[in-house]
């Protein structure tokens, strides 16, 4: 691939990526070197691309294998300390409960929380991206909906 | 958007640092300096379109394409059929037959005209060749096809006529270069929304123009062969000089989605 077709994809997935990598870790910083791995990794093994007219797809599903193997190399972190960690100043009690539970999720349920209420994918995309099937996309779904309706009640 | 979606939107963003894509942009270019060095020596082999890349390329053709080739080919092969019944009729299987050749590149242009207008990154990242190469490849494809088509429609109207068959071929391949011509002016001259739209227009007015000319002159009579003879030489000349210019201009094809 040309220098100049990297940059260009670089430029165009950028946001997107990050800000998928940010809704895993909750931190800037992490979110940005995943970002970067990301596009890294794209560039490494673009032999194996075959999402013919997906290349966004195929950007989620690098970056998801980055998080996953950032959270590998994490040590343990305590829920309690999440939102005390992570709290920005202007945000809200009701922010600051979303954000927990978001990053409180199992990192599959996460997953496609992120990428159907922040991305717009659909499941069957979901599915694609996450390499299970629509049935058990679906299930996640659900399940990681319904875990976030109970941590958002009341708020 | 409902109210748990609103909830969910409240977990905003960060901003990210100022330098963080040109950065990532950066490492980008090292790593593909680091790795050219590799890439040189597999170059070579990566200079011609090799047989098994053309036929991955065939994997990219759109279904819709092939079942719309094979419904013209079976509707064009019935109607000869049907007017081989009818004496009358048998002479109007050869304008039959030149007009169905020019609407093939009709139905294949338009899948061509996607990757040739869009230039776009996934092509050449799902090929791992050039969008100049990929373009060749699928140009091979798609002239095989029409080939194959035009044989069996040439053989079948042959038969059907008791003409011989490579006079049959010229009077269909004397349109369908005709129609090459034309779509070949229309890829570098028109804009990728509007391509389809003119180039069926010009295969209306081409199919017009061989009704048309059968109706007010005998042209496929013997003394017309030479007329015929020379349509074809220059046509094809021209052909050539179009898809010269046409993939001259592949390479200033900008990215873009």
């Amino acid at each position: 691939m040309s220098d100049m077709a990297a940059e260009e994809i670089i430029r165009r997935h950028y946001d997107a990526i990050f800000a998928y990598c940010y809704r895993h870790t909750g931190d800037r910083e992490a979110a940005q070197d995943l970002t970067q791995e990301t596009f890294l990794r794209m560039l490494k093994c673009f032999d194996k691309y075959t999402h013919y007219d997906k290349l966004q797809n195929f950007l989620y599903v690098i970056a998801r294998n980055a998080c996953k193997d950032y959270f590998k190399k994490q040590k343990p972190i305590y829920l309690a300390e999440l939102p005390l960690q992570t709290a920005k100043e202007n945000d809200t009690d009701t922010a600051l409960t979303v954000r927990s539970a978001v990053l409180t999720l199992p990192f599959k349920e996460r997953d496609a929380v992120i990428l159907k209420y922040y991305h717009d994918c659909t499941a069957q995309q979901i599915a694609e991206i996450t390499g299970a099937t629509l049935a058990v996309t679906k299930y996640r779904l659900r399940r990681a909906t319904q875990k976030l309706r109970e941590a958002l009640k009341g708020d | 958007m409902t109210d748990f979606e609103e909830k969910l939107a409240l977990y905003k963003l960060e901003k990210y640092d100022k330098d963080a894509v040109q950065n990532a942009v950066d490492s980008a270019n090292k790593l593909l300096l680091a790795d050219s060095a590799n890439k040189l020596l597999l170059a070579d082999s990566a200079k011609k379109p090799r047989p098994r890349f053309i036929l991955t390329q065939i994997s990219f053709v759109t279904k819709k394409m092939w079942l719309l080739q094979g419904a013209l080919l079976l509707f064009a092969c019935g109607a000869m059929l049907l007017f081989m019944r009818e004496e009358w009729l048998v002479k109007r299987i050869l304008p039959l037959a030149s007009i169905a050749a020019p609407l093939v590149i009709l139905i294949n242009i338009t899948d061509f005209v996607r990757a040739y207008n869009v230039g776009s990154i996934e092509l050449e990242l799902a090929t791992k060749f050039s969008l100049q190469k990929a373009a060749a490849a699928k140009l091979i494809i798609f002239g095989c096809s029409d080939a194959v088509f035009l044989a069996a429609l040439s053989a079948f109207a042959a038969a059907s006529t008791k003409a011989g068959v490579l006079c049959v071929l010229l009077y269909c391949l004397v349109p369908f270069n005709f129609m090459c011509c034309g779509c070949l002016l229309l890829l570098r001259k028109v804009k990728a929304e509007s391509f389809a739209f003119s180039s069926a227009m010009l295969a209306c007015g081409l199919c017009a123009v061989v009704f048309s000319l059968n109706l007010n002159i005998e042209m496929y009579k013997g003394a017309y062969t030479v007329f015929w003879l020379a349509a074809f030489f220059i046509t094809s000349a021209e052909i050539c000089r179009q898809m010269y210019r046409a993939f001259k201009s592949l390479q200033s094809v900008p990215y873009k989605w």
